[in-house]
């Protein structure tokens, strides 16, 4: 070809390449810091005030010593007079103020003399719900340290009457119901590291005082500053009884610890069962209530109060027949208060130690006479309350060397990586500015701890190994840099001692079991059980174990007129299926005449899918009438073998429906019939590290591309992962698609919409990197993974297993699509998750359905809800799918916003034959694509599809024959 | 009265050697009864079952033989499952086998410590299945931290860690190791008390006859005379392995990815209690019965004793 030609034609070649190389212009071409300030506008930025700027108490208090101050003069007290423009309520027969969760009350005071004065509060309760109330309190419009802002007052609790006896002549502890009563009480921090309330520092002058509400309401009577008194010592107030010529008392007074309870700040201290003989009452093979605390009794600031009388004034010792064997080791502390005020400077912080079993202890000094109270004739009562003790210091000191030490991994990781190479230099202790000094330091801490342990404990707890190792741990970094990217995981497991330590350090539980107020040490009484009595009990509950029936919860308090009995199981927890049994107890029997007897079935044996009590049963004949806590699918399973009843025929079922949102009934329901009512539900929201996110200077992703082309390259380039647990539901759900076409007869998993769903999916995880298993968790602790999708499981268990990062997390709605009308859809796919159903071999289905009407009705959900919390703590919250009782729960304010929105936005398939093996061969479909990458996309699904569309055309077929 | 007529009957109306009969029975009574209610009986449902269309809830319909046609001709999974089974029993088998075999061997040659390393070798027979799972499970695991995966990304060996459970390419591997090392226990005792029971005067007329070394001594002499503890193993081994089910659901769950790791057990709980056709999982269980028996008669047959 001539020259001219070629050049021509290479002259254009390269235009083309050129403008081909230009690329077609993206549909958005939106660069970072633009989407970001889109984000600002949305306000979904995350601006995050680590608030480490902020001075704790314990550094305000030595600036206390150092500034000289001195105790103030005379109380200041705050009531609705000095509360500018609140209106006033009237609350349990007083005036109060109103206090809310979203408001303030300003008071405006003059201080006459400047000094430090401690806070006291009167207020009551007016919810019934468990947490307890916190606010936030300002002077001058700032925080005087950070523990002002989490000024926490508890609710009180007693017990609802007599322990319950059941069938088998065991007991179970009463309910606990709370004490609607005026209190007035000290502020302490929340935490319980210091020993005497909280002080502030008024100047002298006029000051403005912010009171506002960070969680619950009250009524609130009046805010009171009041000067702390120094308190004597032992010897001074002995001094002062022999001054005061007081004598001995003459009668002992013994206590039950269960039985003289007053009241309580805490609703999970019950009346405990222990099994050892020196306990009393004890009776070898059954369950009697004799002590309490223990586990239950070992949160800060909580508070047991007894009352007693004292029938003649005079000088008493006090002792204990106490168990103090957790912890491994580390000694427990009380403050103890006769009469609301702490007698002298040694009950403020009574240290326990660790012992093996039971000991009958007489409060006194190490080597010298035990202390002597006066008690006057009258009422009286003992109060005594967790502290942290001498080790607070020290779990204080582990708490900022923890934040310190996992900066330290985050900067490592952003540099390293998570797959470091072995074999290059990383030079970390150039290119992070104090890396070994501040290891180094870290080391030198865990010295002085080692040393303040044993020194308070007495003797080694298991602590001090651990503690110990990780100094070893640790040391060993120093002394070999180059070792640190390689093992990440060691600092990692310092990280994770630390989290231990502090919990074990925070937990201070003791058993009681009676309390002795006797005029002289002779007199108390030891009750030590001997191996032979422990041997004995030992006997008698092994051959018990083959009679007792363990699973009937059901209580011997049901006589009256029975009608009929109910046979329920309940695939929960043995405390869970009690209270559905005491709640039928007390309010569905007397209301219906209908007796409930509740048996508890381990989960997962009423699901279909296994040869399971359930399924033997029904094959049996021996069906109870209602089954509790069934999987929703596993309903639509036996409902299509006609196993189940239809409660859609029942003439109330209308308003039934009506408790819940919409969509609910939807994966119980088949052609128009409806197999179940739903018990709980699921939500799942976008979980995310304000500190790590607000660092990267990342935004809340509201669509899945702004994840995909915003979040995710930031997250990369710093060595960090996004978590998304393995569900197809919200992106078909999203994409507009769904599992089955009209008729529920094909799967229409390859139609378009449904298909680009499974795309998207399957190259979130081959294309866009995220990884398949996680512990999303621990990651989650430690920055790996700052942001993720979680359910409600994971939500609880950060709120309640991670309490290092409280303030530092928050939620938000999972990415979405958006619609053609600019919204976007938020749809989380499939929201309930158990469901109660009738058997239709039951012979009572009218009583059956008036327990269902009865078990998911408003009142009695909240009411079990509430009760659950208050039994088992927040960690076993009661996700109810009614809308009512789920939204009466204590959900923080602003978590609950999302969590809300979240709910709206489901979608739910109905039952369909053979529809169990959609979930199967969609996993198949995913597995075939990311896993063992043997085909496409487009053949896997199809390959889905078909295997679906026989197992249903055979389902169809068998079933018509 | 009667019981004396008994008694009468007992002393004179028989033989001696009837009445040594009626002793034999009587004392297998109990073993018999247990036998017929919790072998025979099963076996003569399942293959009425079979015959039918049964959904444990309703009552069974009678279908004919429509569940052997769907299986014989229309099962895609289980022409895996018959697939998976072959390649576990033909591959875990031998090696089990062989391995045990060897094992018996030289555990039988030490002096001291032969009970000791017998134990050792038969605990994991011992252990449930549940418990070997969590633990292997461990060795196994997916995560980066999991103790092989650790090892290999350690050595550089792999990049990204290996999804053992779930990888359709190795799950049958695993199960197969796992399985293996479970069961060379059994075998392992079989072999042994052979090795034990083999004659010594045997290898000394060996000796004579000029055998050279211990290999010849095994081939030759030790092998042939423990044909009876071969074909036991064998046929033990072979049911065994049929009958994996237990450490592949515990291993790879149920149903596993894919059907990488489905069992013809596997298939028959499938079928059975997952997807409610009791019918159609005893045909699959009769067609099992058949192969374990076919491959019984084989055995039979190789190591006859003639």
């Amino acid at each position: 070809m001539e020259v001219r030609y070629r050049r021509k034609i290479a002259f254009l070649l390269l235009a083309a390449v050129l403008t081909t190389a230009a690329g077609p212009q993206p549909a958005q071409a939106k660069t970072l810091s633009e989407w970001l300030e889109g984000e600002q506008e949305n306000n979904r930025r995350i601006v995050y005030d680590s608030g480490l700027d902020q001075t704790g108490y314990a550094d305000v208090r030595l600036n206390y010593q150092e500034q000289g101050y001195a105790k103030g003069e005379g109380s200041i007290r705050l009531t609705k007079e000095q509360a500018e423009g609140a209106g006033t309520i009237s609350w349990q027969g007083e005036d109060a103020l109103l206090s809310q969760e979203a408001g303030e009350l300003k008071f405006s005071f003059t201080c006459e003399n400047a000094g430090l004065y401690a806070l006291k509060v009167r207020y009551c309760v007016m919810e019934e719900v468990t947490t307890p109330i916190v606010r936030s309190l300002t002077i001058d419009g700032s925080l005087p340290f950070t523990e002002s802002g989490t000024v926490t007052l508890y609710r009180l609790w007693q017990d609802e009457g007599e322990p319950v006896v059941n069938l088998n002549g065991d007991e179970t502890a009463p309910r606990v119901v709370q004490m609607l009563e005026w209190q007035e009480q000290p502020v302490y921090d929340a935490k319980g590291s210091f020993a005497s309330p909280m002080e502030w520092y008024l100047s002298a002058g006029e000051h403005e005082l912010v009171f506002s509400g960070v969680e619950n309401e009250m009524a609130l009577g009046y805010l009171e500053f009041y000067p702390l008194t120094e308190l004597p010592s032992y010897e001074e107030k002995a001094a002062e009884y022999a001054a005061k010529g007081y004598g001995k008392a003459s009668q002992p007074i013994y206590l039950e610890a269960e039985d003289a309870m007053e009241s309580r700040n805490q609703s999970t201290i019950r009346q405990i069962c222990d099994s050892d003989p020196s306990v009393y009452p004890t009776e070898p093979g059954k369950v009697l209530c004799n002590g309490v605390g223990g586990g239950y009794w070992q949160a800060s600031n909580a508070s047991i109060t007894w009352g007693f009388d004292v029938k003649e004034s005079g000088l008493y010792h006090l002792a204990f027949h106490l168990n103090q064997s957790f912890g491994y080791g580390l000694p427990s502390y009380r403050r103890i208060e006769i009469d609301g005020e702490v007698p002298f400077a040694e009950f403020e912080n009574r240290k326990f130690l660790y012992g093996s079993g039971w000991r009958t202890e007489v409060l006194g000094e190490e080597e010298g006479e035990p202390y002597a109270l006066y008690l006057e004739e009258g009422h009286h009562t003992l109060t005594m309350t967790v502290t942290q003790g001498e080790l607070a210091q020290v779990a204080e000191g582990i708490h900022a060397d923890s934040r310190i030490l996992s900066d330290l991994i985050l900067k490592i990781t952003m540099l390293v990586g998570q797959n470091p190479d072995s074999n290059y230099d990383y030079r970390l202790e150039e290119r992070i500015p104090g890396l070994l000094d501040t290891l180094t330091e870290l080391t030198g801490h865990l010295d002085q701890y080692l040393g303040a342990i044993e020194e308070a404990s007495g003797r080694t707890p298991s602590l001090h190994g651990q503690l110990k190792n990780s100094k070893t741990q640790l040391q060993e970094l120093c002394e070999d840099p180059f070792d640190i990217p390689m093992k990440q995981e060691v600092l990692e497991n310092v990280v994770s001692t630390y989290g231990t330590a502090i919990t074990s350090l925070s937990g201070q539980a003791m058993l009681l079991d009676n309390i002795q107020l006797v005029p002289s040490p002779q007199e108390v009484k030891k009750t030590e059980g001997g191996i032979l009595d422990k041997l004995w009990g030992g006997i008698v509950n092994f051959f018990q174990s083959f009679s007792k029936d363990y699973d009937t919860v059901s209580s011997a308090g049901t006589e009256g007129e029975v009608t009929e009995v109910l046979e329920v199981w309940a695939s929960y927890g043995e405390d869970w299926g009690r209270l559905i049994q005491d709640l039928a107890d007390s309010d569905f029997t007397p209301k219906t005449g209908i007796g409930v007897k509740v048996h508890v079935v381990p989960a997962g044996q009423l699901n279909a899918g296994s040869a399971n009590a359930l399924l033997l049963a029904v094959s049996s004949g021996t069906a109870p009438d209602i089954a509790l806590g069934t999987d929703t699918a596993s309903i639509g399973e036996f409902a299509l073998r006609n196993a189940v009843v239809d409660v859609s025929q029942f003439a109330d079922y209308e308003e039934v429906v009506e408790r819940y949102q919409e969509k609910r009934m939807i994966p119980l329901t088949h052609e128009d019939h409806v197999y179940g009512l739903p018990e709980q539900q699921n939500f799942s929201v976008l979980i995310y590290r304000k500190d790590i996110l607000s660092e990267l200077g990342l935004g809340i992703p509201e669509t899945w591309e702004d994840l995909y082309n915003y979040v995710l390259p930031v997250l990369y380039q710093n060595n960090m992962e996004f978590y998304c647990p393995l569900n197809l539901d919200p992106f078909i759900y999203q994409c507009g698609g769904s599992y089955y076409n009209e008729d529920m007869t094909m799967s229409a998993l390859d139609s378009e919409n449904a298909f680009r769903g499974f795309s998207e999916w399957v190259e979130l995880y081959n294309v866009q990197g995220v990884p398949i298993a996680a512990n999303f968790f621990n990651r989650f602790r430690s920055g790996e993974m700052p942001i993720g999708i979680g359910d409600v499981t994971m939500y609880m268990q950060i709120r309640t297993a991670a309490p290092e990062l409280r303030g530092r997390w928050g939620i938000a709605l999972i990415p979405g699509h958006e619609r053609e009308d600019g919204t976007v859809n938020h749809s989380q796919g499939a929201c309930v998750t158990q469901s109660a159903m009738i058997l239709s071999q039951s012979d009572k289905q009218e009583a059956a359905w008036e327990f269902l009407k009865w078990w998911t009705s408003d009142e009695v959900q909240t009411r079990y809800g509430n009760d659950i919390e208050a039994q088992k703590g927040e960690v076993a919250r009661w996700s109810s799918a009614n809308r009512e009782a789920f939204a009466a729960m204590p959900w923080p304010r602003e978590d609950y916003e999302v969590i809300a929105e979240a709910l709206s936005s489901v979608d739910h398939t109905q039952v369909v034959l053979g529809g169990y093996f959609n979930n199967r061969h969609v996993l198949n479909a995913f597995n075939r694509v990311c896993i063992s990458r043997t085909m496409n996309e487009r053949d896997s699904i199809e390959k889905a599809v078909e295997d679906i569309n026989k197992e249903l055309a055979r389902k169809r077929e068998t079933t018509a024959r | 009265m009667k019981k004396g007529n008994l008694w009468k009957a007992w002393n004179q109306g028989m033989t001696s050697r009837q009445r040594h009969n009626v002793t034999g029975y009587l004392f297998m009574s109990p073993f018999l009864l247990f036998f017929f209610l919790f072998t025979i009986i099963p076996v003569v449902t399942a293959i009425i079952l079979s015959l039918t269309s049964y959904n444990m809830i309703e009552t069974p319909q009678f279908v004919g033989l429509t569940n052997y046609r769907l299986l014989l001709m229309d099962d895609g999974e289980f022409i895996t499952a018959l697939k998976n089974t072959f390649v576990f029993a033909f591959i875990s088998g031998p090696i089990s086998f062989f391995g045990s075999f060897v094992m018996a061997v030289l555990i039988n040659r030490l002096k001291k410590g032969r009970n000791l390393f017998s134990l050792l070798f038969y605990a994991p027979t011992l252990v449930s299945s549940v418990a070997i799972s969590v633990v292997w499970l461990y060795f196994f695991s997916g995560d980066r931290y999991g103790l092989i995966n650790n090892a290999l990304i350690g050595l550089g060996l792999i990049g990204e860690p290996i999804q053992w459970t779930s990888n359709t390419s190795v799950l049958l591997w695993v199960v197969i190791i796992v399985s293996v090392w479970t069961s060379m226990g059994v075998n392992f005792l079989t072999f042994l008390a052979g090795l034990q029971n083999v004659p010594t005067d045997i290898y000394e007329a060996g000796q004579i006859d000029g055998v050279k070394n211990a290999f010849q001594e095994l081939c030759y002499l030790t092998l042939p005379v423990m044909k009876p503890q071969l074909l036991f193993a064998a046929i033990n081994m072979t049911t065994a392995a049929f009958g994996v089910f237990d450490i592949a659901v515990a291993i790879a769950g149920m149903p596993s990815p894919d059907y990488a790791a489905h069992t013809l057990v596997a298939h028959l709980y499938d079928y059975g209690f997952i997807r409610f056709e009791m019918g159609y999982a005893s045909a699959v269980a009769v067609v099992l019965f058949a192969i374990s028996y076919l491959l019984g008669r084989l055995f039979t047959r190789v190591f006859r004793e003639n």
